[in-house]
């Protein structure tokens, strides 16, 4: 793997983190006594951000180095389901991401001022930043068995 | 001082801070129930305290995954299936879990405390049992074996120091 | 101004479960159905490209042109909200289940 390549992999993992985290903390922030406006539209709009750098970073890495060099050897070694059925869902899967963080940064923006009075507007975004949180997250899960396999 | 030496650093920072929040919290709360009632100074410092525990929470896991990204690099993935590793993760998604119920209201204190000190001791104790060799089941069923002894210990703390069981 | 903001919502919000829908169809067709998948690689270099550019166009596209036609209610938005949800959990449903079919049932 190149230097380039592994800056890339590291900046995916570690940005998508970063988006998982904004993704958790906007949430939490939802059911506060007093929802802290200001700190939603900060980490909704970090979730967005931070899932559209893994997207590109991720994205590169995965055309450009994992189909020749990394793929083969998960599917030749004692996990090949790692590839076939988390790579796969996981590759496919989180083309939502950016969709759904979209969605949650329209409603924190544009509707953050509604959230405090307005239960049931409250409870639909917080089911979509759950969404969100639970595909993340199971991308991150996904992306530690998938590496683990490689070997 | 290399990357494995930083990590490790930070990581034990995080963990600090997160233990230390998670059993300072349960005192200061437990404090604060002996009238009853949680005034606002004492609102006050279980904030603070809260805070600190998900600024160590958010270290804890921002340098665990550069320990990941480490094993990766390194030609270590071996260890990213340790079962150990993910009794680990299991732990900390229990504990993220757990905080979000809270705060929804929709977990009862005397469970959620519970779950957030053994789940803090137990990623600690994990972290330190490097030669364990045991399966993931079985440090799960060992996790939740401990969560309620823990929830038992809670109680008879508070029945002698609040003069009431609470459970 | 209020009139205008839940329209927007409300459009990128149907925009985001035509998206999903789409996603969720290019994947199991493009794998029951080869030509399609090598279609999306000979346009776009690679499936995976291809089936990312069209989901960002297809949400951006039918975010705006909805945005005329769509209710300005709350109400609405709030069901679109929970219609979002229930597509993106369906949607993950469906491929994980696919793979999972596709490895345990045909493959093995």
């Amino acid at each position: 793997m190149t230097q380039t390549l592994s800056i890339l992999l590291s900046v995916h993992i570690i940005i998508g983190i970063i988006g998982t985290i904004a993704s958790y903390a906007t949430l939490l922030w939802l059911f506060k006594r007093k929802i802290p406006i200001r700190l939603l539209k900060i980490s909704s709009i970090t979730a967005f951000a931070a899932y559209i750098i893994a997207w590109i970073t991720g994205g590169y890495y995965y055309v450009v180095y994992y189909g020749s060099n990394v793929k083969p050897i998960i599917k030749d070694g004692p996990n090949p389901w790692a590839h076939s059925i988390i790579m796969e869902t996981k590759e496919h899967i989180f083309l939502f991401l950016p969709l759904l963080a979209f969605v949650i940064l329209l409603v924190v923006w544009l509707k953050g001022d509604n959230l405090q009075e307005n239960r049931s507007l409250r409870n639909a975004l917080a089911l979509v930043i759950l969404i969100t949180l639970m595909i993340s997250v199971s991308m991150a899960l996904g992306g530690i068995v998938i590496s683990g396999s490689a070997r | 001082m290399d990357l494995h030496t930083f990590l490790i650093t930070i990581h034990l920072i995080g963990v600090a801070l997160g233990v230390g929040g998670a059993t300072f919290g349960g005192i200061l709360y437990l404090k604060a129930l002996k009238d009853s009632k949680i005034d606002p100074m004492e609102g006050e410092w279980l904030s603070v305290i809260f805070t600190t525990l998900r600024v160590g929470l958010v270290i804890v896991v921002l340098s665990g995954f550069g320990f990941f990204i480490e094993y990766r690099m390194t030609g270590q993935e071996e260890h990213l299936l340790d079962p150990r590793l993910w009794a680990k993760l299991t732990i900390i998604l229990i504990l993220v879990s757990n905080a979000l119920l809270i705060q929804m209201r929709k977990m009862p204190m005397w469970l959620g405390e519970g779950l957030s000190i053994t789940s803090w001791y137990g990623a600690l104790a994990l972290g330190i049992m490097r030669d364990a060799d045991y399966s993931y089941w079985t440090f799960l069923i060992f996790y939740a074996v401990v969560v309620f002894v823990m929830i038992g210990i809670l109680s008879i703390i508070k029945r002698l120091y609040l003069g009431k069981w609470i459970i | 101004m209020k009139d205008k903001k839940n329209k927007i919502i409300n459009s990128f919000a149907i925009s985001a479960v035509i998206a999903i829908v789409f996603i969720t169809f290019a994947v199991i067709f493009g794998e029951l159905y080869k030509p399609f998948k090598n279609w999306l690689a000979d346009i776009f270099n690679h499936h995976w490209i291809g089936k990312g550019i069209i989901s960002i166009a297809i949400f951006y596209i039918f975010g705006f042109l909805c945005y005329f036609k769509i209710s300005d209610h709350e109400e609405i938005l709030i069901y679109m909200l929970k219609i979002v949800f229930w597509s993106a959990l369906a949607g993950v449903f469906a491929i994980l289940s696919f793979y999972l079919y596709e490895y345990f049932l045909v493959i093995h």
